[in-house]
């Protein structure tokens, strides 16, 4: 530490190329704090689990023809012949699945009172079959039983039924008890609807939606024109499933199969743009550090090269071979410090721009402190060759000329 | 004197290998991440159409019922973006010199007649008239637009996408080809070229940057093979169609259809505003168009705008890249700032046999010159390299669309060359400043 003064004075004589290295490093520091924080939100959006058994799930729409009492007949027919095939487990009509970006946002409330309303939710409209097929996890009350079951035409949620509801509903509507909602009545879109039992975790068909969480299942099975059908594949047989669902359904004149997709796709879908974007930060991150290393590096090496005498000459007077390179690691980290305060600064300004202008989330405070770390280990890194190569300068050099 | 500069500029970068590598290293990558997003968000919003884009127009009539408008937009009424049948059909019998088409779009279970049923795939397919081709300048590879007869009576022809025409038909050219459309049979009568407008100007906002539809069919076999897709199309009624059936649909006062015109001069489009304006007096007289007569013309750009795919507001990305760049460049600054300096005692030496400071700093200026278009360069091939990644990663921005144009290459090495030289000035001027005697001595 007997060094600091020497360096700073040393800083001070050489003004510029020091308060270059420093505006380098402020800039560095700022981009890398937004960059590390928007990379780590969006990884965060990546692995969140939809409740759903994802990985053996498919879906697709199909065209339903004739009048109500035929469409009716050909869904049955369609189910039982799905489910006669040997790799599906279980399949169910529903009216649209997690994350496709299409489906009902419907308003809960406690009666059928407009000022009685708690929230929206999601809504889905299927049979007793749909807790078995999507793999959702009852926490309390029943599953629906064949006798819940009601059939409709359309707008299935114009009926009174019985529901089953998320765990984040049921505590939106019961914050005190959560497992009290089982046995009430709720109003869905102002129509009473009995609720049955509740499943840990479902969402809604729109990710960035505050009501993602919350979700009514109905046990009122729809047969309308165009309508979805989801699969449950045996466990390793989903694409043996989806083959031989296809195969049996495409081969009757008229049919069609639209959005013919694993939920797997799905999903990735509808992360793509997340998933690009912290790809993306993630190059950022490394080209950042990459280019810093390689600019302190460069710049450490040449003034190691430099000062050759100058160090030969501390050698000739004593210095020991750490500390030359203690003077010049400190050295180094005074400078990416002076950086880091001056960056954090600019950091927190530039995110006040983003959360502004972007409707990002402020930065926080933990992130400096990270960043800041990391920058000083890279510094630290950078300089550490440069700074060996000085130790070994011979102290014989202070008697040469040039 | 130039060339003996450049020389000297490449002995000095020679001589410092490491040093220059990383210089050039640095400012490629910065080149590299800023162009890599400029490309990307320039493709995004660029002219798709420039010879035709103040030409082209998407047309809107206000056939909305007396109770409510269509919407509200700035606290002012807005006529439907979409229309109805019988106003589609009512602008095409009119006005005969211009050329005009209705859009409208389904999805279908499509197949070769070669291919079996379980072949068949569910495709996107767009219903128009055939000015659509000339309109919107589309190549054809193999055959022509389906015929003026096919229009009118919606015979049963289709225009195929040549990715389909490969998919299908291996490449060769299908024109009288037969191609299964649900359960109905159509001839192909011609094939698109490679054809991809970006953004996709003359469909729904949300749609910009998808490909176009690999099938297109007449509007009216549309219409005959009743044709429909709920999910696919936007539709919206102020009164509901007397019955379910199709025909009901038609003659309803459902908006469900886009209407383009090409209006080459002012004259025209004053012209067909004229037309507009007594079109829609004219069915007052008939009880309809009972609101204020909101008739508009939007050219492509003004279309782009309303339906969001422009913005006016900044681009988080763009942000990122430049002050990425701004980065690389004091890194680059820095490291020159250190060779510069190093060079002192050959600055020293060269002034006092007579260079002047002017030919220091062009010497040094030369320098920093091929700095930065090797830097340039490398850049290039870095950007080249994102924008293939880019493509892979956003899949909705299909790879045709993120190729650099030649301007942008030019743009490149321009930014390249410009930024080094200017990041370059400090140390140079630096260097330029070194005494001739102080360097001598010690040397």
């Amino acid at each position: 530490m007997r060094d600091l003064f020497p360096i700073l004075k040393t800083i001070k004589h050489s003004k510029l190329a020091p308060l270059l290295l420093t505006l380098q490093v402020a800039l560095t520091f700022t981009i890398l704090v937004n960059a590390m924080y928007m990379m780590v939100t969006k990884e965060a959006e990546l692995v969140k689990p939809t409740g759903l058994n994802e990985s053996e799930l498919f879906s697709f729409s199909t065209n339903l023809v004739g009048n109500q009492a035929q469409k009716s007949a050909q869904l049955e027919q369609d189910l039982a012949a799905i489910r006669a095939l040997p790799s599906v487990a279980s399949v169910s009509p529903i009216t649209g699945m997690p994350l496709t970006n299409w489906g009902r946002s419907l308003d809960v409330g406690l009666s059928d009172n407009e000022n009685d309303r708690i929230t929206h939710a999601g809504y889905y409209g299927s049979d007793h079959t749909v807790i078995e097929t999507l793999g959702l996890n009852i926490i309390a009350g029943r599953n629906f039983s064949p006798s819940d079951v009601i059939e409709q035409y359309y707008d299935g949620h114009k009926s009174s039924a019985s529901v089953i509801i998320s765990k984040q509903l049921a505590a939106k509507i019961k914050p005190q008890d959560w497992r009290s909602v089982v046995g009430d009545t709720i109003f869905v879109e102002f129509v009473p609807q009995r609720v049955i039992g509740v499943v840990d975790n479902m969402k809604a068909a729109w990710r960035f939606w505050y009501a993602y969480d919350m979700t009514v299942i109905s046990s009122v099975r729809e047969h309308y024109e165009e309508s979805m059908l989801v699969v449950r594949a045996k466990p390793g047989q989903r694409q043996q499933a989806m083959e031989a669902t296809y195969s049996l359904l495409v081969q009757q004149p008229g049919r069609h199969l639209d959005n013919f997709q694993a939920f797997t796709e799905i999903k990735k879908d509808n992360l793509q743009a997340d998933f690009a974007a912290s790809q993306t930060l993630k190059a950022v991150i490394i080209a950042l550090a990459f280019v810093t290393m390689l600019g302190i590096f460069g710049q450490a090496r040449y003034t190691v090269i430099k000062r050759r005498k100058q160090i030969g000459t501390r050698r000739a007077l004593g210095a020991t071979r750490s500390q030359v390179l203690a003077y010049l690691l400190l050295e180094n980290a005074i400078m990416m410090v002076a950086g880091i305060v001056l960056g954090s600064v600019l950091a927190i300004l530039a995110n006040m721009y983003l959360v502004n202008y972007f409707a990002l989330s402020a930065v926080p405070g933990e992130y400096l402190l990270w960043c800041a770390g990391a920058m000083i280990a890279v510094g630290q890194l950078a300089t550490l060759y440069p700074a060996v190569m000085a130790a070994r300068v011979p102290p014989a050099i202070a008697t040469r000329t040039a | 004197m130039l060339g003996y500069y450049i020389k000297l500029a490449i002995l000095s970068l020679r001589k410092t290998p490491f040093l220059s590598l990383s210089m050039i290293a640095t400012i490629a990558i910065g080149i590299g991440a800023a162009m890599t997003t400029y490309t990307v968000s320039y493709m995004l919003s660029k002219d798709p159409i420039p010879t035709k884009s103040d030409k082209l127009f998407h047309v809107r009539l206000n056939s909305y019922g007396p109770d409510k408008p269509f919407a509200i937009q700035n606290g002012q009424e807005i006529p439907p973006k979409i229309m109805t049948y019988q106003d589609a059909m009512n602008l095409q019998q009119a006005e005969p010199g211009v050329r005009k088409t209705p859009l409208a779009s389904f999805k279908q279970m499509v197949r070769s007649t070669e291919q079996s049923r379980v072949a068949a795939k569910m495709t996107p397919i767009r219903s128009a008239y055939r000015d659509f081709f000339a309109m919107f300048e589309v190549p054809f590879l193999f055959g022509q637009p389906w015929s003026e007869q096919a229009d009118k009576a919606g015979l049963p022809e289709a225009v195929i996408t040549r990715e389909l025409n490969d998919k299908l038909f291996n490449g060769a050219n299908s024109v009288g080809q037969g191609l299964l459309i649900g359960e109905h049979q159509y001839r192909v009568v011609g094939v698109i070229d490679h054809w991809y407008p970006t953004p996709k100007f003359y469909d729904y906002g949300v749609r910009a940057f998808s490909k176009p539809r690999d099938v297109m069919i007449p509007l009216q076999s549309q219409v005959n093979h009743t044709f429909w897709t709920a999910s696919d199309i936007s539709s919206r009624c102020w009164r509901e169609p007397a019955d379910e059936s199709f025909a009901a649909r038609l003659a309803s006062e459902c908006v469900w259809l886009s209407y383009w015109v090409e209006l080459g001069s002012a004259s025209e489009r004053t012209q067909y505003l004229d037309f507009l304006r007594s079109y829609s007096a004219e069915q007052r007289e008939y009880g309809r168009f009972l609101r204020e007569p909101l008739h508009q013309l939007l050219d492509v750009k003004e279309y782009l705008y309303d339906q969001k795919v422009l913005k006016e507001d900044g681009n988080i990305a763009i942000w990122l890249a430049f002050a990425f760049l701004l980065v690389c460049l004091l890194n680059s600054m820095a490291m020159m700032m250190a060779k510069f300096h190093s060079r002192a005692g050959e600055v020293g030496l060269r002034r006092a046999v007579g260079a002047s400071q002017r030919d220091i700093i062009l010497q040094f200026l030369v320098e920093t010159c091929i700095i930065g278009l090797l830097g340039g360069v490398a850049g290039l091939l870095l950007a080249q390299l994102g924008l293939s990644i880019t493509a892979q990663l956003y899949s909705h921005l299909y790879a045709q669309m993120l190729e650099m144009t030649f301007g942008l290459v030019i743009m490149t090495l321009a930014l390249a060359i410009i930024s080094a030289m200017i990041f370059g000035l400090l140390p140079t001027i630096r260097a330029a400043q070194t005494q001739p005697s102080s360097q001598l001595k010690s040397l």
